[in-house]
Formats: structure tokens, C-alpha cells, sequence
């Protein structure tokens, strides 16, 4: 049976050719090291721009988590280790509680917005839009190159912030006024919070920037042919995330400029009544909520910001290595609509016992627990896109299953939380620690990863050791559940999070060795990672030549010669005649089909009549 | 220093083994005529069973860790009335949920290593199927709509509960890094009390026509200090700035104050007297409402007691409510655990600074009898204040002048 998807043909779409034809004229100019390697406007170079930017990012942020695991894990005990590594936050090798604070406030800043925002859709969406759509580059190159200088200048004085006297920002990720907004409350709360005040100022321009592009390049410069039913669901994702981060990242930014007006002019928009360090504040009218109002506008589609291109690398990888079409393609396209429009209407149940009016509580009860439904789609189109496969064990494969693993696992223990009545006891326990780092954190993390070992060969021409891969891939597994899975019970406990240490409660005393296994699982995961990076350099660098299309694949990246250039084909860019999941298809021998490939005429009198029955 | 240096050599000369290591496998698979992209069949099939072997890790690790820790004894034992509903919803959507987890990675696992490469096989061209979509459409939305009825419930239940006219009220307060309790005495309302007005020997800011005069008395004293220094100290530039500031603040505050002691005749504000204010241990009537009305003095703070399945924010600026009943006396509760040292505690669980970590009060639950004789031992507000309100000192008798109004004065 041939599937109809396969046969679409959009006569609507517009010849780009003429409009990017110019870019080769660029060609001619022999670049300089600067503007190729530094200041490049080429698509492909900023993404692994973003990419190596990111995995810094990543191991600065990894580091942090190893450091307050060995705390969590054995507390008040001497530990050189942090004494070599933090200097005056750990004298005598013991971690100073403001440092802890700050290393799970930088941690999560970090993770959320350097490794998982710019460091997963500024890589796969500048390598993979423009390639994917049949673009010669992004639709404006120029902004595409702020967009990473100002990442880059966001994760520098993010990194910066680590190294003030007073110490970094330490309210947690959420930065959560008063306690932000008040250097005497907390010395993280000083020239550290400015720094990653400025720092967010900055990330939310790159991201504006990179977003912009992204969009106009997916409704502009696809090339002939290829509609909006025959892209790949990585674009489909990139597409969505974009407009997610265009219409949440500003509200972020007018939180921040008011958290900023409140620390320095002495405005109050969050402050209200205070009385710290032995004196009264004149500000008084102000709204703590206001600001966890603003901040889960963003911070809610920031999880999906997170999420979604992870699940889009998936359907891709899942389906290429599968050697079968992704199940659903419509159903997915359009349960990743529904996701992204929840997304903005459930904010409110990270508040539910904020004092929030209960009745609205209920309100987002009601939305947050109706994401699960466009959820549990996907998680079964995943499995039945498995189904009757043949399935090639690649690392990006693999990655990729895994993604799907920790996406079911996290998001049931959603149910639990997006329940009102419950999340007031787990609330800022364990339990939310566990899911959200299994769901958005290491699901995303595993997409990135597949992403990178996909489409190594595309970025760098070399190919990945695939042990290595094994290797990272299965102890980065075991780490992840080793780490999170014991937690959930930790947090029906009651065992609150961001605490320095659990031994002045006796009621916790039952979690000290279930601490310290997570701290060896966190140990293991991190140590995995090392692997990674070994790898990473080495294949970049030594590895073995990439074919043109290592995987089988059938969209339109793999049609670009293996040598960057800029304007990605040499010669004209290839036509779109089919879908993007033309695999195994019956009756042909290849059992893939790309989609520049001309239809048959069989295939076009199947489209004919599914057209004009 | 030497041991650092030599640490990071070893570092660089493992880094550049692996390096030469690594091209030595890649050279010996080229030479077996192994494309760099190919998998073996056996490293399909290795990977394929090391999934197999991940789904009876997973589930093993579930059903040991429920096991070992989801039941009675290690989770928190529930000590209220709603928590009993609570902690059946808790039960209820951990059942479905279990399910929903296990189904699925058995599905997802099992598929991947059944359907792992085969040469002779050709993958399925199967790309959709309407019947099968709708099916786990519906399924997981009756599920949902089954869950969320029974979630609000129980919400509103929390949230809403029935008007107690016997209830008591309690208010929480919160400040870096400790709780403070007040419970309203014989009146059963709690007196008035405002930030400008806390010092202290009166942490949640009190207004009663005492503190009034002392607060009156204390913030011009504080005042006089701060233009001395800002006249004697010669103050650096960043010291002058904070002397500036903190004068500001002190002349709004006074402002403050003045305006409560000129509402001192139609308000009396004498409601606060009997009240009872503790800090370190409370002690609540078991199967009494209690009423918890909730104050900051500085940042965001938590109110949690796991136990009662209890949790609101303090928020400076605004109150929060939550009420409750404790079904459950401290007494017993040692007995049922078999711990005898147990107690109730209330922690802080919103990040509050340094000590965010040991911000705890204990909490102990008596009968209605052990109750009202801990009560009666409790000293009330006005109490407390007797012995200094009747030592006057030079600045009380400036209290009732005018200040002198200063430039950056709010008013």
C-alpha cells in the first residue's frame, strides 16, 4: 500500500530560486579567518557556532551539578575536590551554603537557556532550516550572526557572574523577587544578580534574532515544491519553537526590566511592605506574584521551547533508522500545534499555592492536565513508528529511543503535579525536581545528542565512533535514571528542594544514602560526558570522511555535497516532489526515496486519483 | 601546586593516548574494509538486547523503589483531614499512572529490540491509521477528564472549606531565617500590626499605643544617630550614599508611625494585647479547624508542613490563608510510627537565602485539654511589653513633636 503523503505536490509554492541566487556571488570572495570562522554569516558555521558555545555552557553547568551532588551526597564533609576547584566558596573543602545557592541558581540558568534553548535550537535550527527547506542560507544572514554574538556575550556574563566577590545570582533559576531584588537579603543578590540580569537581557535579543530568522525562513525560502506538508517534522518543530520564543522570550524581558527598575531605581512593581536588615523599604504597592506571573508566561513555553525541537530530531532520527515513515506526520504536526498553544495558557500551575485565587487554580488545572493528551499522541506515534521497523542501533538512534523513554517517564509524573490538590504537598519538593529534569532536562538533553550524532557528517564531513557512542550513550542512561528516578521518591517525602543540607531534620534522616547514590549515578552520568567531548573533538578533527548520506535518508540536507559551501548546492537547488518519510516504500529496491526524487508515473496517476476520484 | 601540575599532565597525556589510540582503531577498521558509518550485525544485535535489558532495569528499579519506599512507613504520614482525600488522590493517580509508565516502555522497548535490523526483512510502509489515532486520543482524554473531576474535588475541599465558627486563628510569619506565630487570644482577632512598626523586641510589628510611642521613640533616636554620622563620620562616598538611604527610609518610617498614632483614638488598636506570640515550638488542639494567616517580613518565603499536606507561600506585601484540621496528636503519631522522639514541623520551602536550609519551627499537636493548659502557661503581648514601656528614656519625651521634616521626604 502507498501511502498518500507521499504524493502531494503543491503547486502553490513559489520558485526561490531567483531570490538566493545571489549568495554565490559571495562564493567568489575568498573569506577571511575572520569573517568565516569568527564573525560568519554562513548558517552551517553559526550553528556549530551555537554547538560548541552551548557544550561549554554545558560542561560549566554539569561541573556546578557535580560540585553540590558532592555536597548533597556528603555533607559537611571535607571534600578537596571543592576545595581545589572553589577556592573561598568551599574553605577547608567545605561548600559555603551561598555558593551552594548559586550553583543550583546558575546551574539551571545555564542548562535551561545556554545548553537547552541556544545550545539545541540555535544549533539543529540554523543547520537544519535553511538545509531541510532548500534554502541557500537563512533569510537574513546578518541578524543570524548577532544572534550568536549576543548569546555568546549572554553566556559570558553569565560566566563572569560566577567570579564577583559577592558571588553569582543564588534566588534559584526563577530569580524570584524580593529576594532578587535585595542585595541585603542574599550577597548573590548584588553585582551577580545585575550580571544575570544583563546576561537574560541579552540571551532574550539573541534568541528575538534567531527567531525571526528562523520563522521567515521556513514561510519564505522553501524551495520549489516543497510545502508545508512535505517538510520534515525537525522544521516543523524549529517553526513552532520560534514563534513560541518570539511571543514568550518579550515577557521575559519586561520582567526582567522591572526586576531591574525595582533593584536600581527604586520602583516598586514586586516590592510591597518589606523590612530587611533593620530597615523599613519606602516601596510599598508592589506584587511578588506579578513577577511569577510574567516569568511562567515565559517559563511555561520555555519548557516546550526546550522540548519541542528535541521532539522533532526524534521524529527524524526515529523514523530514518526505523527505515519506516514517522506515524501520524499530520497527527504530529498538529499535536505539536496543540502543545505550543496549551503552553501559553498553563502558567499558572507552577503558582497553584502562590495565593493565587484557587478558583483560576482549577482553571489551569483543567488546561495543564489537556496537554497530556497531544503528549501521549506523540509518545505513541514514537512506539508505533518502531513497530514492524528494521531498526538500525545508531547512537543517534538510540538517543532518540531514549528520548522517548524519559518523555513517557517525565510526563506522567506531570499528571501528579498539574494536579492542584497534590502539587500543594510536592510542590517544590523532589518529586518536581525528578520530573522536570526527566521530562525537559535529560529528554532534551538525549535529543540534542541524537541530534549531534545524526548529523555529525553533515556539520563537520566526519563521521562519529560509534562505540564511543555506545559507551556515552549507555552510561549517560543509567546516570539519568540512576539520578532522577529516586527522587520522585524522595519527593513524596516531603523532602524539600535547594536545601543545603537535609541533617538538621530528623524526618529526613532515612534519605542519607539514597542521596549518596544519586550523587555516584550523578558521578557516572557526568563522567559519560567526558566521553562525549573526547569524542566530539577527536572525530571533528581525525575522524573518518562522512559519505554524502551516511544514514539512508531522504531529505534534502543529505542531497548538499559533503564540503561546506556557502549557498549549500553548487548548483541549482533541488526540486521537492514527495514527503519527507518516503522509507521502505513497496516495490522499489533502495528503501528510501529522497525527496527530490521525481515521482512515478504510477505515483502520479495514485495522486490523480486520490485528487479527482 | 606541584600535585595540580602534575594532574594536569596526566590529563593532556591521556587525552593524547586516546587520540593516537582511537586513530589506530579507526585505520584497523578501515583496513578490515568496514565503512566508517556501517554497523555491525552483531553491534545492532548487542545494542538491541541492551534495550531489552534496560526495560527489566527500569521496571526493576520501579518495583523495588515502590518497594522500598511507597508505603505508609517512609512516606510521610498524613496528620490532617483533607489530607486523608489528599493522599487517596495521591494513591489513585499513582496507580494509573504506574500503569501508563509500564505499558508504554514495555511497548517501546520490546518493539525496538523485536523489529532490530534483519537483513532479509523489509520495514513496514505504514504510515497511518485513523481507527488507531482516535483510540488513543479518546482513551487518555477519558482518563484525564476522570482525573481532573476527582483532582478538583479535593482541591475545593482544601481550598474552600465550610465556615468553622470554633475555628482558631494563627498567624504565620516569616522573616530570614525563623517563623513566628501569633495566635489571636480570648478576643479571637488578631491585632493590626504594620512593617514600619517592627523593632526587635516586637518581630511582627505589633500597633498597639505602646509600641506606637516606642517605635516613635526608637526611629527619631535611630534618626538623630544618622545625622550625626552624617555629620562627624566624614563618610566616604559609598558610605554617604547608605547614610543618605537609610535616613530616607527612617524619615518615611516615622512618617508611618505618626499616621497610626494619629488613628490611635478612633482605633484603639488594643486587640492586639492579648495576643500570643511565639517563635521555636507551637502547640495546636487536635480536630480543631485552624485558620493560618500568613505574613512576610523580607522575601518569598514557604509555609509547608508535609505532614498536614499543607503548603502556601508568604508573600511580603499580601496575606495568604490556608486552613486545616490536625486530626492526629503528637502523642499518637509517636506511637503509630513507634518513633518517640517524632515531631510535626513547619519548614520553609521557597529559597530564602543563606540559612533557606534550617528555617524550621516545631510543631506539637495535644488535646483540646493539654492544649488550653499550654495556652494559659503562654504569656500575651502586652505582657511582654509591661516592663519597658514603664522606663522612660530621654527620647520618649520628644515622642509627641513634630519631626522635623528632612529634604527626600516621601510625604
Amino acid at each position: 500500500m502507498s501511502d498518500m503523503h507521499t504524493t502531494h505536490v503543491d503547486s502553490h509554492t513559489k520558485d526561490h530560486h531567483d531570490h538566493v541566487h545571489g549568495h554565490d556571488e559571495h562564493h567568489v570572495h575568498k573569506d577571511s579567518f575572520i569573517t568565516k570562522y569568527i564573525f560568519s554569516q554562513d548558517h552551517k558555521m553559526i550553528s556549530k557556532q551555537f554547538l560548541i558555545t552551548g557544550m561549554i555552557m554545558g560542561f560549566v553547568g554539569m561541573m556546578l551539578s557535580m560540585f553540590f551532588r558532592m555536597q548533597l551526597g556528603w555533607p559537611n564533609q571535607p571534600n578537596p575536590i571543592l576545595e581545589t576547584f572553589l577556592g573561598k566558596w568551599a574553605p577547608g573543602g567545605i561548600m559555603d551554603p551561598n555558593f551552594y545557592l548559586t550553583a543550583v541558581t546558575i546551574h539551571g540558568t545555564i542548562i535551561v537557556f545556554m545548553v537547552l534553548t541556544a545550545g539545541l535550537s540555535g544549533t539543529f535550527s540554523n543547520l537544519l532550516i535553511p538545509l531541510q527547506c532548500g534554502a541557500r542560507d537563512m533569510a537574513a544572514p546578518f541578524l543570524n550572526m548577532l544572534s550568536y554574538w549576543f548569546f555568546f556575550i549572554s553566556s559570558f556574563l553569565m560566566l563572569i557572574s560566577l567570579f564577583v566577590e559577592t558571588g553569582g545570582a543564588s534566588g534559584g533559576w526563577v530569580v524570584y523577587p524580593p529576594l532578587s531584588a535585595l542585595p541585603q537579603a542574599a550577597p548573590g543578590s548584588g553585582l551577580g544578580m545585575t550580571l544575570w540580569l544583563f546576561s537574560i537581557v541579552a540571551f532574550v535579543v539573541s534568541v528575538l534574532l534567531g527567531g525571526l530568522n528562523y520563522i521567515t525562513t521556513v514561510v519564505n525560502l522553501r524551495t520549489k515544491g516543497m510545502s508545508m506538508t512535505k517538510l520534515p517534522l525537525t522544521v516543523w518543530a524549529f517553526l513552532i519553537t520560534a514563534i513560541l520564543a518570539l511571543m514568550s522570550f518579550p515577557v521575559l524581558l519586561s520582567a526582567g526590566l522591572l526586576l531591574i527598575f525595582d533593584r536600581s531605581l527604586g520602583t516598586s512593581f514586586y516590592l510591597s511592605d518589606i523590612f530587611v536588615s533593620g530597615q523599613a523599604l519606602e516601596q510599598t504597592g508592589g506584587s511578588p506574584i506579578l513577577f511569577q506571573h510574567l516569568f511562567w508566561f515565559l517559563g511555561h513555553p520555555e519548557v516546550y521551547i526546550i522540548l519541542i525541537p528535541s521532539l522533532g530530531i526524534t521524529s527524524e532520527v526515529l523514523s530514518v533508522n526505523s527505515r519506516k515513515p514517522i506515524f501520524g506526520y499530520r497527527a504530529m504536526i498538529a499535536s505539536l500545534l496543540a502543545i505550543a498553544f496549551l503552553s501559553f495558557i498553563v502558567w499558572g500551575h507552577h503558582m497553584y499555592i502562590t495565593g493565587m485565587n484557587p478558583f483560576l487554580g482549577s482553571v489551569f488545572v483543567f488546561t495543564t492536565l489537556l496537554i497530556a493528551i497531544p503528549s501521549a499522541i506523540k509518545a505513541f506515534n514514537y512506539i508505533t513508528t518502531l513497530w514492524r521497523g528494521n531498526i538500525r542501533f545508531t547512537p543517534g538512534m538510540l538517543f532518540a529511543i531514549g528520548v522517548v523513554s524519559l518523555f513517557i517517564t517525565g510526563g506522567v509524573t506531570g499528571l501528579v503535579l498539574a494536579d492542584s490538590a497534590l502539587d500543594v504537598n510536592l510542590h517544590n519538593t523532589y518529586f518536581v525536581v525528578a520530573h522536570f529534569h526527566i521530562v525537559m532536562g535529560v529528554a532534551s538533553m538525549f535529543g540534542t545528542f541524537a541530534g549531534v550524532y545524526h548529523w555529525f557528517p553533515r556539520m563537520f564531513g566526519r563521521m562519529m565512533n560509534n562505540k564511543l557512542g555506545y559507551v556515552h550513550f549507555w552510561l549517560t542512561l543509567v546516570g539519568a535514571y540512576g539520578v532522577f528516578f529516586p527522587m520522585h521518591y524522595i519527593g513524596l517525602a516531603g523532602v524539600p528542594r535547594r536545601y543545603y543540607n537535609y541533617t538538621s531534620f530528623e524526618i529526613f534522616q532515612g534519605f542519607a544514602d539514597i542521596n549518596q547514590v544519586i550523587s555516584c549515578f550523578a558521578f557516572v552520568g557526568g563522567s559519560a560526558q567526558l566521553i562525549f567531548f573526547f569524542n566530539f573533538i577527536y572525530s571533528a578533527i581525525k575522524g573518518p570522511r562522512a559519505p554524502k548520506n551516511p544514514w539512508n535518508s531522504t531529505t534534502l540536507e543529505w542531497t548538499a555535497p559533503v564540503e561546506h559551501l556557502h549557498g549549500n548546492w553548487p548548483g541549482e537547488i533541488p526540486t521537492v516532489h514527495r514527503w519527507p518519510y518516503d522509507y521502505s516504500l513497496p516495490g522499489r529496491e533502495e528503501d528510501f526515496v529522497t525527496q527530490d526524487t521525481p515521482l512515478t508515473e504510477e505515483e502520479t496517476k495514485q495522486l490523480e486519483d486520490y485528487k479527482h476520484p | 601546586m606541584y600535585m595540580n601540575i602534575l594532574l594536569i599532565l596526566v590529563i593532556l597525556l591521556t587525552i593524547l593516548t586516546s587520540f593516537r589510540l582511537m586513530k589506530v582503531f579507526d585505520l584497523a577498521a578501515k583496513l578490515r574494509g568496514k565503512e566508517p558509518y556501517e554497523i555491525s550485525e552483531s553491534e545492532n544485535n548487542m545494542n538491541a538486547l541492551l534495550v531489552l535489558l534496560s526495560l527489566v532495569g527500569l521496571s526493576g528499579m520501579f518495583f523495588f523503589l515502590n518497594h522500598k519506599y511507597y508505603h505508609p512507613a517512609t512516606m510521610l504520614p498524613n496528620a490532617s483531614k483533607h489530607g486523608i482525600e489528599v493522599d487517596k488522590l495521591l494513591h489513585l493517580n499513582f496507580v494509573v499512572i504506574s500503569i501508563a509508565f509500564l505499558i508504554c516502555q514495555v511497548f517501546l522497548m520490546w518493539f525496538a529490540y523485536k523489529y532490530r535490523y534483519n537483513k532479509k526483512r523489509r520495514a513496514a510502509h505504514f504510515a497511518h491509521n485513523t481507527k488507531l489515532e482516535i483510540v488513543w486520543t479518546v482513551l487518555p482524554a477519558i482518563v484525564l477528564v476522570f482525573l481532573i473531576g476527582k483532582g478538583l474535588i479535593v482541591w475545593n475541599l482544601q481550598m474552600w472549606p465550610e465556615n468553622d465558627p470554633n475555628k482558631l486563628t494563627i498567624e504565620i510569619y516569616s522573616r530570614q531565617f525563623d517563623w513566628t506565630a501569633r495566635f489571636s487570644g480570648e478576643d479571637k482577632t488578631l491585632g493590626d500590626a504594620n512593617f514600619t512598626m517592627i523593632s526587635d523586641d516586637n518581630i511582627l510589628g505589633v500597633i498597639t499605643p505602646e509600641t506606637i510611642d516606642r517605635q516613635l521613640a526608637k526611629c527619631r533616636k535611630d534618626l538623630a544617630e544618622l545625622d550625626s554620622l552624617l555629620k562627624f563620620s566624614f563618610p566616604n562616598k559609598k558610605k554617604y550614599g547608605e547614610l543618605k538611604t537609610a535616613r530616607r527610609r527612617k524619615n518615611f518610617q516615622i512618617q508611618r508611625v505618626i499616621e497610626f498614632k494619629n488613628q490611635v483614638k478612633d482605633k484603639k488598636f488594643t486587640t492586639g494585647y492579648d495576643d500570643v506570640v511565639l517563635q521555636q515550638e507551637i502547640h495546636l488542639p487536635v480536630n480543631r479547624t485552624i485558620e493560618l494567616q500568613i505574613r512576610s517580613q523580607d522575601v518569598l518565603h514557604s509555609v509547608y508542613f508535609p505532614h498536614f499536606r499543607v503548603q502556601m507561600y508568604s508573600v511580603p506585601g499580601v496575606q495568604t490563608r490556608f486552613t486545616f484540621m490536625p486530626i492526629v496528636t503528637t502523642a499518637e503519631m509517636r506511637d503509630k510510627l513507634g518513633k518517640p522522639t517524632f515531631d510535626y514541623l513547619l519548614l520553609c520551602n521557597n529559597v530564602c537565602g543563606a540559612a533557606h536550609f534550617n528555617m524550621q519551627m516545631k510543631i506539637v499537636v495535644d488535646t483540646q485539654e493539654d492544649w488550653d493548659k499550654w495556652m494559659k502557661g503562654q504569656k500575651t503581648f502586652r505582657a511582654g511589653l509591661m516592663p519597658e514601656v514603664t522606663v522612660p528614656d530621654s527620647a520618649t519625651v520628644k515622642a509627641d513633636s513634630v519631626p522635623v521634616v528632612t529634604m527626600n521626604n516621601p510625604h
